[in-house]
């Protein structure tokens, strides 16, 4: 009888024990589950890699045929494009679901149902800058357009069609490791992702940090610093001397403008804000500038580098639809990419989209804010948080007419009265989802205009080339209408805004364009769109060297084929230090020791090419940093938000005005310029470099003279900058680091630390048909158990291109498979 | 016999858990155990060998062929989080060791519960018709 007991005692035991192996503890997973061979990782292991096969699947009206090629590239048959979306929705499902799921859940403000209260501060800046009310009133109009509702919601059904028959057990092992599982797809989650991008490409509002230095720094620091039109010279999207033949339609006068507001403010969650990253490139020649004398188009779009890959390519064909290029998993369609007519690509625009304006509240209480002379009670969006393993949390924002408070009292603990209200453009109702639709069906220039139309947030550059010898390009979004400098780009109080000029917006006709310049090619690289003589106010935040490298690569250029232009999307030249190099060298005084010797020699003999296997890039953009550390060290180490000047603007404060007068060095009784700025940067940076190559001392002499190897190799560019394709989860072991990739920031090659030409892409139109060349730093596959997790890596960062098949019917396809 | 339950115990395992949950290997194995004999010992070793042996080859099966792909960047990622070195032996030693052990204590605790008596009167139950397993 005892042993019955002890029998009965030891399987509750084992009960409670499975119980406790089948909960996630903290930020473990289930163990018991997570191990288990038939239900845990070792299964996730079984996913199979999709290529050189087909699936049918059965739509809501007939059978689409997915074609897999030897890269993992779905080719996608059907006979009608609600099939067709739905088969993509199903595709996109099938390799990218986890990716899809949790950045909706990033997007949303819903990161603490995954994993707990650690993101409830970034939950609730997602939901407090508004991209939730953002996303459901552009469904609104989605839904309201018959073929964009289509669009979403046979796509949504082909996602959910997938999820639906996947077990528990072949879920992406991301679920498992998370410990979730998926939920069904929305089609307002496909409207949140278009949101997710508007604020990943605009929301690194500079309004407080403008604000700031204006007040800190005064008018005449401030143009010297953030010019709208950076001294020298530009060389903007729209060749300089094109005629605007319109007439421009600002009813409002300069009486309008609103004072500033006198005080400094703070961003208290600066990290949450997308990074100034520009790095975007696309271009188009003409039959002028090539071989064939047919056109070329690129792109490579810079983006955070992440795993899984932010692009899936795919290819698109039913009667009357032929397209191929590369869309972001969540979304229908083509973004990038091209037809049998034409081929398209897009850059950020970098125009201002928000304004922020100081709130007067009426008392103490907080529930009225001044606008006009009344004062207007507020209305509240009141969101709610499920936290795992926690209770829900309630957040309540106020909302007043141009748009919320960000930070107050409970979010960012800004207690005084310096409450700001932003207004963000991506939050008017759009339908962006009809541009990619048209621009996927379009057969000539007047289609992709009319396609452009619809396109609303986050402003870009579409760059066009077709298969007649037209070329053009023209940045479209809703864009603000401004016209007295200054308008738009610093904190003015609410009670004093103009809501009809905040609302209005430059008619679409008249955004920056041009079509077939005598130059012979156009191109955007996120430079100013335009010169002074456009009529309206364009300002944002510009880069000014990658579009002159490749104006003049271009300029020059003559029968070119797309390998050369494969060469331009991969140059790794430094403008930056072509320019300011000399001049920095020149400055200098260089103290008589080896480490000092060593850098200025290589610094000194270096071609400008930031190759990954060099040295000399490590040294100079280290110096950089420390010269515009010295220079600004006005800004460091107070509570008030600041931005640093764009590097161009530094140099050329540099070159013609070393006395300006941030040069000098706040903690020291002496007055520097720009020469002491040079030395002292100099001397931080030989500091820097010679404790990196410096080996610990208590080492044995064997393993003394390995480390002064691996030391020599951390200096090497590609390990000191260190370029890494991140996991989404910021999971390391599912992470690539130290990518063999050369170029940065400020060049045509713009991988950096983190962000990086996030898909190359050359469209060719040599043999009257175009054909593509492209390649991405991830794979087709989101699914780390696979090899096409990484898969492009390698050719991506040499340099490299796959050749895309875009076959012309369901039977070529297959037949291209079978003869694997 | 041992050698039977051992397989019974890895093949029902094997079976069930296509369509039942991660711990049914040790449901199988209680089971074995009331059904089988009730000499603890030797049904712990019969758990341990059964569900151990399954795992152990399941997992090796499946890491196989996808060349240690997924399960070195678990290995690298426990490493991360206890910071210590984990390879994908400990990861697989683990694994087998987990269900080894359960399975071990599962069959026991089977084998526990019912003495020769219970066992005798389950026997003759089911002879006599009183309990039929039906079958689909």
């Amino acid at each position: 009888m005892a042993k019955k007991i002890t029998g009965v005692l030891l399987a509750v035991l084992l009960v409670v024990l499975v119980y406790f192996l089948n909960k996630p503890l903290g930020d473990t997973p289930a163990l018991g589950s997570f191990l288990s061979p038939t239900h845990g990782f070792w299964k996730s292991a079984a996913a199979k890699e999709n290529r050189n096969t087909s699936i049918e699947i059965k739509g809501p009206k007939g059978t689409a045929t997915i074609v897999y090629d030897e890269i993992g590239i779905p080719h996608i048959f059907a006979e009608n494009e609600e099939d067709l979306m739905y088969a993509q929705g199903y595709a996109e499902a099938r390799d990218r679901l986890w990716q899809m799921e949790f950045q909706m859940y990033a997007a949303a403000g819903r990161l603490t149902e995954l994993v707990g209260e650690k993101a409830l501060s970034m939950d609730r800046f997602s939901r407090r800058i508004g991209i939730v009310r953002a996303a459901e009133a552009s469904l609104v109009e989605t839904e309201k357009n018959p073929v964009s509702k289509m669009l979403i919601e046979s796509f949504t059904a082909g996602v959910n069609a997938y999820i639906d028959q996947l077990k528990p057990a072949d879920y992406p092992v991301e679920y498992k490791l998370i410990g979730y599982q998926p939920e069904h797809w929305t089609p307002l989650k496909c409207a949140l992702l278009m949101k997710y991008m508007a604020k990943d490409l605009t929301y690194y509002d500079t309004d407080v940090e403008n604000s700031n230095a204006l007040r800190v720094f005064g008018e005449e620091a401030y143009q010297k610093m953030y010019p709208d039109f950076p001294a020298p010279a530009i060389d903007p999207i729209i060749p300089v001397g094109t005629k605007w033949d319109f007439k421009s339609v600002d009813s409002f006068s300069a009486k309008d403008k609103n004072k500033l507001t006198a005080a400094l403010y703070q961003n208290p969650y600066k990290e949450f804000y997308s990074s100034k990253f520009y790095g975007s490139n696309n271009w188009c020649v003409n039959g002028s500038k090539t071989k064939s004398g047919k056109p070329i188009l690129c792109g490579d779009p810079h983006l955070n580098l992440s795993l899984p890959s932010i692009w899936y390519s795919v290819q698109l064909n039913c009667p009357g639809l032929n397209v191929e290029g590369v869309t972001i998993p969540g979304a229908p369609g083509v973004i990038i990419g091209h037809n049998e007519n034409i081929a398209w690509s897009v850059t950020n625009a970098e125009r201002d989209v928000i304004n922020n304006f100081s709130v007067e509240y009426q008392d103490k209480n907080r529930k009225a804010y001044k606008l006009g002379n009344e004062y207007v009670p507020f209305e509240y969006d009141v969101q709610t948080y499920k936290v795992k393993g926690g209770k829900d949390i309630v957040d309540s924002i106020r909302l007043t007419k141009v748009g919320s408070i960000v930070y107050d009292e409970t979010y960012g603990e800004i207690n005084d009265q310096k409450h700001i209200a932003t207004y963000w453009r991506a939050e008017e109702p759009s339908n962006d989802l009809m541009t990619f639709y048209y621009l996927n069906h379009a057969k000539n220039q007047q289609d992709y205009l009319d396609a452009l139309k619809y396109y609303s947030c986050p402003g870009q550059n579409f760059v066009y080339a077709d298969v007649n010898n037209n070329i053009s390009i023209k940045q479209q979004g809703n864009f603000m209408l401004r016209t007295v400098s200054g308008d738009g780009s610093f904190v003015t109080p609410l009670a004093n805004v103009n809501i009809a000029k905040l609302k209005a917006r430059i008619p679409v006709e008249q955004n920056p364009y041009v079509l077939n310049p005598e130059r012979g090619f156009c191109c955007s690289a996120n430079q100013n769109p335009v010169d002074k003589t456009y009529p309206y106010l364009t300002n944002g935040i510009y880069e000014n060297y990658r579009n002159r490298v490749i104006n003049s690569t271009l300029t020059t250029a003559t029968n070119y084929t797309w390998q050369d232009m494969g060469k331009l999307q991969n140059n790794n030249l430094s403008l930056l230090a072509k320019e300011i190099l000399p001049t920095l060298l020149s400055n200098l005084s260089v103290s008589d020791d080896a480490e000092s010797n060593k850098i200025a020699a290589a610094l000194k003999s270096w071609n400008y090419m930031a190759d990954y296997n060099t040295d000399a890039p490590s040294y100079f953009y280290k110096f950089w940093d420390y010269v515009e550390q010295s220079t600004y060290d006005e800004m460091e180490g107070t509570a008030t938000s600041f931005r640093l000047p764009e590097p161009y603007n530094t140099a050329n404060l540099i070159i013609n005005d070393a006395k300006f007068k941030l040069f000098d060095v706040v903690n020291t009784d002496t007055v520097e310029t720009a020469k002491e700025v040079i030395n002292i940067a100099f001397k931080k940076t030989v500091a820097f470099f010679s404790q990196l190559s410096k080996p610990s001392n208590n080492m044995l002499s064997k393993q003394n003279a390995a480390e002064t190897e691996t030391n020599k190799e951390a200096v090497l560019w590609q390990h000191y900058k260190n370029t890494s394709i991140t996991h989404l989860a910021r999971l390391n072991a599912f992470s690539v680091k130290d990518v063999a990739i050369g170029g940065y920031n400020n060049i045509v090659n713009a991988a950096s630390e983190g962000a990086g030409p996030s898909w190359r892409m050359i469209v060719d139109f040599a043999s009257g048909k175009p054909q593509c060349y492209g390649v991405y730093p991830g794979g087709q596959s989101g699914n780390p158990a696979t090899k096409g997790f990484t898969e492009f890596i390698d050719k991506w960062s040499k340099g490299e291109y796959y050749k895309l098949h875009f076959f012309d019917s369901k039977e070529t396809a297959l037949k291209a498979i079978k003869s694997k | 016999m041992f050698i039977v339950k051992v397989l019974a115990i890895a093949i029902l395992s094997f079976l069930g858990t296509f369509f039942l949950p991660w711990y049914t290997p040790f449901i199988v194995a209680f089971l074995t155990g009331i059904a089988l004999s009730n000499k603890p010992g030797n049904n712990f070793l019969a758990g341990l060998f059964g569900v151990g042996l399954f795992w152990l080859g399941y997992a090796l099966f499946l890491d196989i062929r996808n060349d240690h792909l997924l399960s070195g960047k678990i290995a690298a990622l426990f490493s991360d989080s206890l910071k210590t070195d984990i390879s994908v032996g400990i990861l697989l030693l683990i694994t087998t060791l987990l269900g080894a052990l359960l399975g071990g204590l599962s069959a026991m605790a089977g084998a526990m519960i019912m003495d020769d008596g219970s066992r005798a009167r389950l026997r003759k139950a089911v002879k006599s018709g009183r309990y039929t397993l039906k079958m689909k």
